[in-house]
């Protein structure tokens, strides 16, 4: 009988039980991360009443939470990945509306006003107006790119704060994994369960995973501990404290309290910002300056070798210094140790200078080799053209002027009047030797002349040069104009291309020397016996034109036999570069008007004028036709007539000089202030592939913009793709622990009518007793 | 075994399709909105790039549509400049050509002489003519006035202070258009042909050709005249101007003396002391023949002289000499063969070279007004010379005139392509960036509907459950 009660009372208790549990599952229907629970009944253990086993009725076992423990790991690792992406598609689409393209006012549209000004100008090149607007419309590109880089670069560093706020984050969760972890330990370690507080670590958990990837590892006694890259954040009683830093590249890195090394994870939000700041954003600045590198190169290239307004320079200053404060020690530096924004190649430097009473230009090469010319040797060997002076001011910049009635310049033009020695059918009597430099002279070694006033001898001593056995032409011509004798004699000694030139002092058919013998004549290849007499009609050769050929030549011309311009039968010019291969054979005999104009090759011609040439006193001149005039870079490296200064996004800027006054835009290639050759040049850049990029420069930067909106699109379809995923891991998670108020509502009938049943069974039992007892 | 599915599950479903719905809607709307398919690089990255580049092409052909714009008014304006100064030489040469009539008085002459002068003038302007503030016959030295005037007088002379250079534009994809066509080529590209000489004196052309322009004075003298037969000397201090071998004969019976191809002279008596026998060149001698010994003699003259190129410095004249080079300072060289000269005198040498159209009609001027001092046929002749000039000249100024007409075909045919190009570049931007509004039209409105059907849908559903029955 008692056992009938006992029966009836457990199962209304485990009835009530399950009214309970089910009403916590319904009113916790819609809390975060609840998983719902059910009660386990069970059979009671049976009675064996002598023989017979009975039934003792239902027990309730335990309240259990219905948890998938995998999914839910599972939960935590697909939460960090979609955070990743999240962080990365937000801070992806920042970056990219920073390029307002397309078709906003970005630096596509800078470029194209740049461009567009220039060509305007080269309409019109003495417009002062359009000079302006070009200066502006350049200074609009520079700072368009100062400012695209800043806010690039600032993106980086809100990335590091935001990384910053989310280790105080990190900190919080981890604290509380962590005193969850203590309070499931405690009751389950009193043979408890912990259902609502393990939903709670669950989701704290999700939570922390979506910042920060991690490892979460259960333990026996109920707690779990978490690890980032394999260091503790979480253990059993305590969490580690994490603190936001930089590394050397300026990504976000975590330091764990107590860890051995610092952490950058791969996933979570802070995933996604160290992969931005890590990968994304060094790639992306190291392109914005490549396109900014090439940019200040090429425009610089092509500026740098014209000439402004006033038809050349009397003074420029180099917008780099050559070394820190001018210091001593970095003379003797070779230029390509300097720390210049772009180096110096092995090259040449043309520099061109123009007497501006006269007109005439005289043109000198400067041989650059940055791994042997120091600064000082670069210095020295400017200085040392006829009227130009070359130094380092008190800042340390390369600085270059030209005397009073010089002005200098770096220009490709054409020298209109090559003969600057006066070696072909000048107004000089002149023979130039056969033999090239160097030569070996000893000790006695002399050349027998016949002069202005008869016979002289000069002789030389092996003294007299620093090494007697390779004597250069030009030592020699300097060893030879010492001597007194032969001045009054009025004869000089020239050199040309390493070959000596002995050279009347006077014009004119009066001026005449005769070469009688001597051993120095033999070595250099004069024939004795010739007597050279100067011309009343000189030759006077006139280049004109533009090289449009390719690559920097030395043309030399010779007549190819004794003759007179415009009236000898089968007079040719032979003109030949520097490789001895020919260029044109220009027939000045008798069908050739003197003074009329012959074309060479590549846009150059020449005219002579009346007179006689002659092939066996070795006339001949030589004339340097450049495509590049600096093929160096010298002034590019060193900033010498630039238009652009610096050497990245954050300092491009337009040179000073020219903000100062934009009449000192190079524009003329020729010095003529209606020449717009060296705009053109600058204006083909628009169309013509750079070789740093592979491309032109909008192309560069049109696949530098969509190579940034890939990336966004890409990080969008993968946030899609990923959070898809999270999505249906969330459903099965729903599945399986989620609460169906309808399944509820279900098991609440089932239990009220258990319940009731169970009642009706302990009022039967009852009636029961009652019976029994009425038989008393 | 079918999953189990919660409420929570339905409302996250529901919630799911009305913001994807939504967001689909606020794209089209954007799309719609802005009328552009790509307003971010991320919409279409490649066709972001077509676009930069696309645009770049289009900026690329406003400059060189621009820079046709800028060019054509200025190669149109040089074109009518030529004209402008065809006309004038026209007119210049109708001007020679009535001078040149041998009815004229010096008046006459004077007042043509003056009229070209006002039509260099008028060709001076042209010549200097600007557009803004480019002079547009300097070459690439625009901002130089191209042709000035010096000297006084008789010696003016014009100078060019331009260069031979052509200003280039760039009006396509490599493609450069001269502007200009140099006044050097224009105005003073034309030459004489050959050298002439006046033949007072029988100085002849060397065999060398002559460098120099226009005309110049040559001076010859005579110094000296030897071989006389017995008796017949030069009287001393009588003027001579005979010059090389001529034959001096004297005849008995006629009592004439001749000398060389010149008319019989009677000897008059007594033997005079003085008398001037001449060739028929002009080239004469005073005989002494005081001490003539009345027979008949044939002698072989021979005159030595010497020549000057500015009537100062003198040399020697070497009569054997085919190919004497005379410099003459700041105009240029000559060559000369003296084996034929036959008297002194001043010869005019016109000989080759160029010279501009200034020096030309200046000097046309010049020789009109000198018909009073160098004799009206020396004058006419230096005018027909300059005349064939002129014609030289102006046939060089209509080569300008028609490559400038060239050019400006050019140019139109540029701007022509250029526009064409544009339209086409600005095309295909149109269809990469811009949003097919027809179809996002359509896009909008099925965005519409699917979001209504899913409100629609998630309401009914989410008002299913049971409590509704209990």
């Amino acid at each position: 009988m008692t056992l009938g009660l006992n029966i009836g009372l457990k199962g209304i208790q485990s009835s009530q039980r399950a009214l309970e549990t089910l009403g916590h599952n319904i009113t916790n229907a819609n809390t975060p991360g609840y998983s719902r629970q059910t009660l386990d009944l069970r059979a009671s253990r049976p009675l064996d009443q002598i023989g017979v086993i009975v039934g003792t009725g239902v027990d309730a076992e335990g309240v259990r939470r219905i948890a998938d423990d995998v999914l839910n790991r599972r939960l935590v690792g697909q939460a960090g990945v979609v955070a990743r992406y999240e962080g990365l598609t937000e801070i992806l689409s920042t970056l990219e509306s920073l390029f307002s393209e397309p078709g906003g006012s970005g630096i596509g549209e800078a470029y194209n006003t740049f461009f567009e000004s220039a060509s305007a100008l080269a309409s019109n090149p003495r417009d002062g107006v359009l000079r302006g607007a070009l200066v502006d419309s350049a200074e609009n590109l520079s700072s368009s790119f100062n400012q695209l880089f800043a806010s690039v670069s600032e993106l980086g560093d809100d990335s590091i704060a935001q990384a910053e706020a989310l280790s105080t984050g990190i900190n919080e969760l981890s604290a509380e994994v962590a005193s969850l972890n203590v309070e499931i330990g405690q009751i389950e370690a009193g043979g408890g369960v912990a259902n609502d507080l393990r939903d709670q670590r669950d989701l704290a958990l999700i939570q922390l995973g979506a910042l920060i990837e991690v490892d979460v590892q259960p333990k026996p006694s109920g707690v779990v501990h978490v690890l980032v890259e394999g260091q503790l954040l979480v253990g059993s009683s305590q969490s580690y404290e994490v603190a936001a830093d930089v590394d050397d590249s300026g990504a976000p890195i975590l330091n764990l309290e107590g860890g051995t090394r610092s952490v950058q994870p791969a996933g979570g939000e802070l995933g996604g910002i160290q992969h931005f700041i890590d990968d994304i954003l060094p790639g992306l600045q190291d392109d914005i300056n490549g396109l900014v590198r090439a940019t200040i190169l090429e425009v610089n290239r092509a500026h740098s070798v014209g000439i402004a307004q006033d038809g050349g320079y009397t003074s420029l200053v180099s917008a780099l210094p050559l070394g820190s404060d001018g210091a001593d020690f970095l003379l003797n530096e070779p230029l390509a140790s300097l720390d210049l924004d772009f180096p110096v190649q092995d090259g040449q430097l043309r520099i061109n200078v123009a007497n501006d009473a006269t007109g005439d230009l005289t043109v000198h090469l400067v041989d650059i080799d940055p791994d042997q010319m120091t600064v000082q040797e670069l210095i020295d060997e400017i200085g040392e053209i006829p009227n130009v002076q070359a130094g380092l001011d008190s800042a340390g910049r390369l600085t270059v002027s030209s005397n009073s009635g010089y002005r200098f310049d770096f220009s490709a033009r054409v020298d209109p009047n090559p003969d600057d020695l006066g070696t072909f059918g000048s107004g000089y009597a002149s023979v130039v030797a056969t033999g090239a430099g160097p030569y070996s002279f000893v000790d006695g070694d002399g050349i027998d002349l016949v002069g202005a006033l008869g016979p002289i001898t000069v002789t030389v001593n092996a003294a007299d040069f620093a090494d007697n056995t390779t004597v250069t032409a030009e030592e020699l011509a300097s060893v030879l104009n010492s001597n007194v004798e032969l001045a009054s004699g009025q004869i000089q000694v020239e050199s040309l291309g390493g070959k000596l030139v002995l050279q009347s002092t006077a014009t004119g058919s009066d001026a005449t020397f005769g070469i009688t013998g001597g051993s120095i004549a033999g070595i250099v290849g004069l024939t004795p016996g010739a007597t050279v007499t100067g011309s009343d009609t000189p030759v006077n050769p006139v280049l004109t034109g533009t090289f449009t050929g390719e690559g920097n030549h030395t043309w030399t011309f010779r007549p190819t036999i004794d003759g007179t311009i415009g009236a000898t039968p089968d007079l040719l010019v032979e003109v030949v570069d520097e490789l001895g291969q020919p260029v044109a054979s220009l027939s000045v005999g008798d069908g050739y008007t003197p003074g009329s104009e012959i074309s060479i090759a590549d846009g150059v011609s020449v005219r002579f004028d009346f007179g006689q040439v002659s092939a066996s006193d070795g006339d001949v001149f030589q004339a340097s036709v450049v495509e590049d005039s600096d093929t160096a870079d010298i002034l590019v490296a060193t900033g010498l007539n630039a238009f652009f200064q610096g050497g990245d996004a954050e300092t491009f800027a337009v040179a000073q000089s020219i903000l100062d006054d934009p009449s000192q835009l190079a524009i003329s290639a020729t010095g003529a202030t209606g020449d717009n050759g060296a705009l053109l040049k600058l204006l083909e850049l628009q169309d013509s592939d750079v070789a740093s990029l592979g491309s032109t420069l909008t192309g560069a930067y049109g696949t530098l913009v969509s190579g940034v909106g890939s990336e966004v699109s890409s990080a969008g379809t993968r946030l899609a793709t990923e959070e898809g995923l999270l999505q249906s891991l969330e459903e099965r998670r729903q599945a399986v622990s989620g609460v169906n108020v309808d399944e509820e509502l279900v098991d609440m009938i089932r239990f009220e009518q258990a319940f009731g049943a169970a009642a009706r069974y302990i009022n039967v039992v009852q009636q029961l007793g009652d019976t029994l007892l009425s038989l008393l | 075994m079918a999953l189990r599915t919660t409420q929570s599950t339905t409302y996250q479903q529901v919630l799911l399709g009305i913001q994807n719905n939504t967001q689909r809607l606020v794209q089209a709307q954007a799309q719609v909105a802005t009328g552009r398919r790509i307003s971010r690089p991320s919409d279409d990255p490649v066709g972001t790039a077509t676009s930069i580049n696309l645009r770049q092409q289009i900026s690329n052909l406003a400059s060189y549509q621009s820079s046709v714009d800028e060019a054509r008014p200025i190669v149109e304006t040089a074109a009518s400049e030529i004209e402008q100064a065809s006309n004038f030489m026209t007119e210049a040469r109708a001007l020679m050509l009535q001078g040149l009539s041998g009815t004229l008085s010096q008046d006459d002459r004077n007042s043509i002489a003056d009229q070209i002068e006002e039509v260099a003038n008028g060709l001076l302007g042209v010549a200097n003519a600007r557009f803004g503030d480019r002079f547009l016959f300097a070459g690439t030295d625009d901002g130089v006035q191209p042709y000035t005037l010096d000297g006084e007088g008789p010696d003016r002379f014009a100078s060019y202070g331009g260069n031979g250079d052509e200003q280039t534009v760039a009006v396509n994809r490599g493609v450069g258009l001269e502007l200009n066509v140099p006044g050097s080529e224009l105005f003073s590209g034309a030459g004489y042909t050959s050298t002439s000489f006046a033949g007072l004196t029988g100085l002849q052309s060397g065999l060398t050709v002559d460098q120099g322009t226009g005309f110049t004075r040559v001076q010859l003298r005579a110094d000296s005249v030897s071989g006389f037969e017995e008796g017949v000397v030069q009287a001393a201090g009588t003027a001579l101007t005979v010059l090389g071998e001529h034959a001096l004969v004297i005849d008995a019976d006629d009592q004439t003396v001749t000398l060389g191809d010149g008319e019989p002279v009677l000897i008059p008596t007594p033997l005079p002391s003085a008398l001037t026998v001449e060739t028929a060149g002009g080239g004469s001698v005073t005989l002494d023949l005081s001490g003539w010994t009345g027979l008949s003699s044939t002698a072989s003259l021979v005159a030595e002289g010497s020549i000057a190129t500015n009537g100062a410095d003198w040399t020697p004249v070497d009569r054997t000499e085919t190919d004497l080079e005379l410099v003459i300072d700041g105009v240029g060289v000559i060559h000369v063969d003296t084996t034929e000269l036959s008297r002194t005198g001043e010869e005019l040498i016109t000989f080759q070279g160029t010279t501009s159209v200034f020096d030309t009609l200046l000097g046309a001027a010049q020789d009109l007004r000198d018909g009073a001092t160098v004799g009206v046929d020396v004058a006419r002749a230096r005018l027909q010379e300059r005349y064939s000039e002129l014609i030289d000249q102006q046939s060089n100024t209509l080569v300008g005139l028609g490559r400038l007409g060239a050019r400006a075909r050019r140019l139109n045919e540029t701007q022509e392509r250029l526009d064409e190009l544009s339209i086409q570049y600005q095309d295909q931007l149109s269809r990469n960036e811009d949003a097919d509004l027809t179809e996002v039209a359509l896009d909008l409105t099925r965005t519409e509907q699917t979001l209504q059907v899913a409100l629609a849908s998630g309401a009914r559903l989410l008002q299913q459950t049971l409590l509704n029955f209990l």
